[in-house]
């Protein structure tokens, strides 16, 4: 499964960097994010609650980041276990000039695979499911990003 | 062949004794009481004291690496003994002997994942807890961290040399490989008019017992006994390898089977399970349960043996099946737990019932990473002939011949039998074409016809398909030596005890473990019947206990065979009995032993009328014996061991007599299927069944309607299916659709008696049916779609994969005459 | 089949139910049981809390409000409601559509309330409620309120029911002789949940001839029950034809994004909402005409 979408903001390639690079930012994009623990400069670990509405368990997630180049692109990769399945997140966040000087565009794909109870069980829905959750996780992003700029470097 | 010819339904019985003919008598089974009651007693039933509960932690993913397991927080949750992952369980247990010859016997497999996981669903841990709730909260605590690898998931992939291979300790993923070659194949289709090439695939589907596998431990320190329960339909098969796994001594573990709720081959492949739930309770000093959960069952217990054929036919014009040729890779999942047998098990019917005399079939094994596969319902023969019936149809349809008439050309005739096959294989009966015709009546082929052309005008469209099968019973174990000449099986035996008590009472206990079939009324049945008693007088011992069962190491109710390899060593065990009975009674009545007559629980002379109770019979032998003259055997209990005579094939040239007997069956089907949707509606379904001489034709009728039934679904709902990833997306009873009354039509059932020459009493063995509704269905769905020129390679039909090979094409019109 | 602990409470009114929602943390409202519990027991739910209602004497009813409409109790069991005779004379559709759920054992249990709150998109009664334009009133806290079918369904297993709230009852209108109706549940095997369902509603003028209204639901086509918006305006007013229905097939289609499983494409259930739909019009036609005396 693969979504992607993109987003401007009205800050400055550095400025949108050093907020989307902070662990604490993806955590805080993530649903229910809870216990963050930053591993090394390129990994961390947390758990989230994954799914939609009453189909929702508590997963564990290990983030490491995969390759990097400051300030224009990020390959992040979340591992997540719960409820007898799994969820693999390869997300890709590409950072480039905006429409104007100190604007910045973020275009984002994210590679989804989930394996085990939640992949047999719930296969019809799991598009949508899945589709809606990375969605969430970037529109909390978005607005993390916003409020983070808002605030002033 | 006379026999054959009995009106269907009538019952042919071995020389009934006169007013005591049980055998061949649709008494009600006695058990059904019990289990319809709810006073069946399965495992789940079997309560020990402190009895510890189990929960597996499975694998998410196809294929991966173990990198760590990290128990520690579910090791800390209330109520949790102990977790054990794949490594600690290695070093407590040796991994479980391969069948295979090098290099696949290198395989290490254990009751958990060892360094990989090679399946969706494998147990990688185990938690041990006070009871199962708690288990599976901490399982799910349990950490597993793995560096995912791609999977593998078709064995034609798996078999090339870049695929990722499974078990590195062999460097392949080839499990067995081999060729079968019998007669001039190369000279057969040199003659041919017409040489059809086909792909088919033979899906991956099981079976639904009511009750799923299950293993209860408990290991007595102070004797340093095991007592296992389980629900294993092989399990004196099975010991060898689980007290091997377990460094125990067969005398130090009794084996019990309770009732079993239904099997169909898929409870022999649970000896990991068996192995540890065993050294848990060793470890622990307390008993230890599992039972199985369905989804559990679903991803990680059996499935059936999942095959491709790609296959070329050298016919000629007239119809007749000269030689076939090709390659079948069995996709065998991700470890070999009873593979690579199915690679020789097929070969029992390897030119099915037909008698062209040259084949040629390249057969390979491969891991691939999916679900072990294992005996299912008719395994390994329903795949090969799933394949004959499919080339039947074609060589109809390619040569604008009636597919029963290709059929009849090809077909062993009934005045060759008992006909021996190019590979040593012998028929023993029966006139298929007779079965053919009959159930073309029972359909009345021609009106079906004039439906079917009315209904096309109207753009509605009803198919036929007939398909015939043969039921192979009593194997030859020694087959496995053709791929592995190592191993030390040959034969096949059955073993029953019948004894009478000191007040007269009989009793019977055998090998075969009763999975629903009705095993105890049909050993009641034999025995009252030798006896000359009512079967609801003969106690049979219920289920399996290896401290008072007997059994031999092929003891096991699998292949049909119960009724012939049970029924000879009932049949060997009471007519013993019945000696001794009259040598005594003979005695005491002052008459010589063949003048004794058993008969309505007394011994009575026939020159006489004088007659003795069997209690006092029993009673003087037993408890008065001082009676009888010192030199007179008052031993009444009888064990006897029924060995069929076999040969051990040639693993040169793969000839033998592979199996005891065979029955036959031809299905017919008929079908509406909705060419806008792809629904498949089945309108009625027809079976007529030859098993030889029947013992309880109820039940006989019951496996003849549960077989069809089980091959219906198995066409139109069942199937164990994977996402290209390695998801198993059959996953839960929501997908795995079971077919239930309101989707399959009475099946309609008659009998033909051609007694077997081989096996005793006339029998043939009956239950698997041959997956015979899997051609049928095929061909009748090909039949109704023929306007539209579309067939399908495939076992398996969903309404989806008939609708996309319908996409485009109209109709052609019948032009008119 | 072993769910997480749970704490469960059992309510005899709606205002405790009310009250026990608005107590505890992570409550969550327990009906018929028969879509809650399965996910339980797999562990792909785990509510806190279980609000037992099934014990609420007074949400289990089907009663007429005036000529115009009826009011079905949200505790009333599909069984129920494929019994009523009052809904099989005002509004026979619904019977239909709970008739093909599941088995007997579970149309005992379930509940069209449950079923409902559940919007599992593959549900039978939602895409028939949202035909009907069924109004759903809902009790919190804040009191009462009835919102109407179209907003009712919000996302993937989301409605407007709150957390703290309960769905009290549903009212469906009384479909008046010039009406004809369908519901066409398509699977595998009978009693699954559709591959695609489709709910039609027809209404006729008076000669029989054409299309005054028609509205179309559809189930397990989106993340949502949804209408066949396009399809219902474009057939409003039209003569009726082969022609015209096969096209209003085709355009039932527009705007939808079925998931995908091993029962069927994506594309597979796009083919067959046409198939339904087209066959759908075609029985709700010939049985408005019946009704109204054209046949
Ligand atoms: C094997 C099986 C097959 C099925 N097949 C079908 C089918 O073919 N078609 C079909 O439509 N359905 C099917 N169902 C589902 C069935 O119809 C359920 O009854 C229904 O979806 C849920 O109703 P319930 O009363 O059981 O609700 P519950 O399971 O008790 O609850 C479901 C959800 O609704 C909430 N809820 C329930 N009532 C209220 C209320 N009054 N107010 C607020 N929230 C509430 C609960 O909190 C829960 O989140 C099937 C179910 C099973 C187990």
């Amino acid at each position: 499964m693969e979504f992607q979408g993109n987003v401007e903001f009205a800050a400055p390639r550095e400025v949108v960097w050093k907020i989307i690079r902070d662990p604490t930012t993806v955590a805080k994009a993530m649903p229910d994010f809870r216990d963050l623990v930053v591993t090394s400069p390129t990994s961390f670990t947390g758990s989230a609650k994954v799914g939609v509405s009453v189909i929702r368990g508590s997963f564990r997630f290990q983030f490491q980041i995969e390759e990097e180049n400051p300030g224009s692109f990020l390959r992040l990769s979340a591992r997540g276990r719960g409820i007898g399945s799994s969820v693999d997140i390869q997300t890709r966040v590409t950072l480039a000039d905006g429409g104007s000087p100190t604007a910045t565009r973020m275009e984002w794909k994210a590679e989804a695979q989930v394996g085990g109870a939640l992949a047999g069980i719930a296969q019809r829905l799991l598009d949508q499911a899945a589709d809606r959750t990375v969605r969430d996780i970037f529109t909390n992003l978005s607005r993390l990003v916003r409020e983070g700029t808002a605030a002033g470097p | 062949m006379s026999a054959a010819r009995t009106s269907p339904r009538s019952v042919a019985v071995p020389a009934p004794a006169e007013g005591t003919g049980w055998v061949g008598k649709s008494i009600p089974t006695k058990e059904s009481v019990r289990f319809t009651t709810g006073h069946g007693s399965y495992l789940d039933d079997v309560k020990l004291e402190g009895t510890a509960h189990i929960a597996l932690v499975h694998s998410p993913y196809a294929h991966a690496r173990i990198r760590s397991i990290d128990v520690k927080e579910a090791s800390a949750m209330p109520g949790v003994l102990a977790v054990y992952t794949g490594e600690d369980i290695r070093k407590l247990v040796d991994p479980f002997m391969q069948l295979a010859p090098p290099p696949a016997d290198k395989v290490l497999d254990y009751p958990l994942a060892v360094e990989k996981v090679r399946f969706v669903g494998e147990p990688v841990a185990v938690v041990v807890a006070r009871d199962r709730y708690l288990a599976a909260d901490a399982a799910e605590m349990v950490q597993v961290d793995y560096d995912v690898l791609p999977p593998v998931m078709d064995a034609e992939s798996a078999a090339s040399p870049s695929a990722p291979i499974l078990h590195e300790a062999i460097g392949t993923n080839r499990v067995w490989d081999g060729v079968y070659e019998y007669g001039d194949v190369d000279g057969a289709f040199a003659q041919a008019d017409l040489v059809i090439q086909e792909k088919f695939h033979y899906h991956r589907f099981n079976s639904a017992p009511l009750e799923l596998n299950a293993a209860l431990a408990s290991f007595d320190r102070r004797t340093g006994e095991l007592t296992l329960y389980t629900n294993n339909v092989m399990p004196m098969f099975c010991m060898p390898l689980v007290a091997s796994s377990l460094r125990l001594p067969s005398d130090r573990i009794r084996v019990i089977v309770p009732d079993v709720g239904g099997s169909f081959g898929n409870k022999i492949n649970s000896f990991p399970y068996m192995v540890l739930v065993s050294v848990l309770s060793m470890q622990l000093g307390r008993p230890v349960k599992w039972t199985e959960l369905r989804s559990e069952f679903l991803a990680a217990g059996t499935h059936g043996n999942e095959r491709t054929f790609q296959i070329e036919a050298a016919v000629r014009k007239d119809g007749t099946l000269l030689g076939l040729r090709g390659e079948a890779f069995d996709d065998t999942g991700a470890y070999a737990r009873y593979e690579p047998a199915g690679a020789v098990i097929w070969a029992q019917v390897a030119f099915s019932m037909y008698r062209h005399k040259n084949l040629r079939l390249h057969f390979h094994s491969v891991f691939t990473n999916k679900c072990p596969v294992g005996p299912n319902r008719g395994y390994s023969r329903a795949q090969h002939l799933f394949l004959y019936e499919r080339i039947m149809d074609r060589i109809a349809d390619r040569l604008g011949l009636d597919r029963g008439e290709v059929r009849e050309r090809n077909f062993v005739r009934a005045d060759e039998m008992p006909y021996q096959a190019p590979n040593g294989t012998v028929l023993d009966g029966g006139d298929y074409a007779r079965a053919l015709h009959r159930v073309q009546e029972m359909l009345d082929l021609p009106s079906l016809r004039a439906q079917q052309k009315a209904l096309r005008a109207r753009g509605r469209y009803l198919g036929v398909g007939i398909a015939a099968a043969l039921d192979s019973a009593g194997n030859n174990f020694a087959q496995v030596r053709v791929i592995n000449p190592h191993l030390p099986f040959s034969g096949n035996s059955e073993s029953a005890r019948v004894w009478m008590d000191m007040m007269g009472r009989v009793h019977v206990a055998m090998g075969p473990t009763n999975q629903g079939q009705g095993h105890e009324t049909m050993a009641s049945q034999i025995v009252a019947h030798e006896l000359g008693l009512n079967p609801e007088d003969v106690h049979a011992l219920p289920g399996f206990d290896s401290h008072s069962h007997p059994y031999t190491g092929h003891s096991g109710a699998y292949a049909s065979r119960t009724a012939v390899m049970g029924g000879g060593a009932l049949l060997g065990a009471a007519r013993e009995l019945r000696r001794r009975i009259q040598v005594i009674a003979a005695h005491l009545l002052k008459t010589a032993p063949e003048d004794i007559l058993l008969e309505k629980g007394e011994a009575r002379s026939r020159r006489t009328g004088n007659a003795l109770p069997l209690s006092v019979i029993g009673g003087v032998a037993l408890g008065n014996s001082l009676e009888l003259p010192l030199d007179m055997d008052t031993n009444l209990s009888v064990t006897y061991v029924y060995r069929p005579p076999f040969r051990i094939p040639s693993h040169v040239d793969k000839k033998g007599n592979f199996t005891l007997t065979y029955s036959y069956q031809v299905h017919g089907a008929v079908v509406e299927v909705d060419p806008e949707t792809g629904k498949v509606h089945l309108r009625r379904y027809v079976a007529v069944d030859d098993c030889g001489n029947m013992i309880n034709p109820a039940i006989v009728e019951g496996q003849v309607i549960g077989a069809a039934v089980h091959g219906i679904e198995a066409a139109l709902l069942c199937e164990a299916k994977y996402g290209a990833d390695g998801q198993l997306l059959a996953s839960s009873f929501t997908d795995y659709l079971c077919a239930t009354s309101l989707d399959v039509p009475p099946v309609e059932v008659e009998h033909f008696i051609t007694p077997s020459t081989a096996g005793p009493m006339g029998v043939r063995g009956v239950g698997e049916g041959g997956g015979t509704a899997l051609p049928a269905l095929a061909a009748a769905v090909e039949d109704a779609l023929s306007p539209f020129g579309v067939t399908f390679q495939d076992s398996h039909l969903t309404p989806e994969r008939i609708q996309s090979a319908m996409r485009g094409r109209a109709p052609t019109v019948p032009s008119p005459p | 089949m072993y769910p997480r602990p749970f704490e469960y409470r059992a309510v005899t009114t709606v205002d405790e139910a009310l009250r026990v929602l608005h107590e505890v943390e992570d409550g969550k409202v327990l009906a018929g049981g028969q879509s809650l519990l399965p996910l339980m027991k797999l562990r792909l739910a785990s509510p806190g809390v279980l609000v037992d209602i099934s014990g609420i004497p007074d949400l289990s009813y089907i009663r007429p409000q005036g000529e115009n409409a009826v009011e079905i109790g949200s505790l009333t069991t599909h069984d129920t409601v494929a019994h009523s005779a009052l809904l099989q004379e005002r509004c026979p559709i619904l019977p239909a559509a709970a008739r093909g759920i599941a088995d007997q054992q579970i149309r005992n249990r379930g509940t069209i309330g449950g079923s409902s709150c559940h919007a599992d998109p593959a549900s039978d009664l939602p895409p028939t409620l949202l035909a009907l334009d069924a109004e759903f009133s809902i009790v919190g806290p804040k009191g009462s309120r009835t919102v109407p079918a179209k907003e009712f369904f919000v996302d993937l297993f989301e409605t407007q029911v709150q957390r703290d709230e309960i769905l009290h009852h549903i009212q469906v209108p009384t479909l008046g002789p010039q009406w004809g109706w369908s519901y066409t549940k398509f699977n595998r095997r009978e009693g699954d949940y559709p591959i695609v369902g489709v709910a039609i509603l027809v209404r006729l003028d008076s000669h029989g001839r054409r299309l005054e209204e028609v509205r179309i639901g559809l189930a397990a086509v989106n993340p949502t029950p949804c209408r066949a918006r396009a399809a219902e305006r474009f057939l409003q007013g039209q003569e009726i034809s082969p022609a015209i229905l096969k096209e209003a097939a085709h355009r039932s289609t527009e705007g939808l994004h079925p998931g995908s499983d091993m029962h069927g494409s994506s594309q597979y259930r796009r083919d067959m909402v046409q198939v339904f739909v087209r066959r759908g019009l075609e029985e709700a036609v010939t049985r408005a005409r019946l009704a109204g005396g054209n046949p």
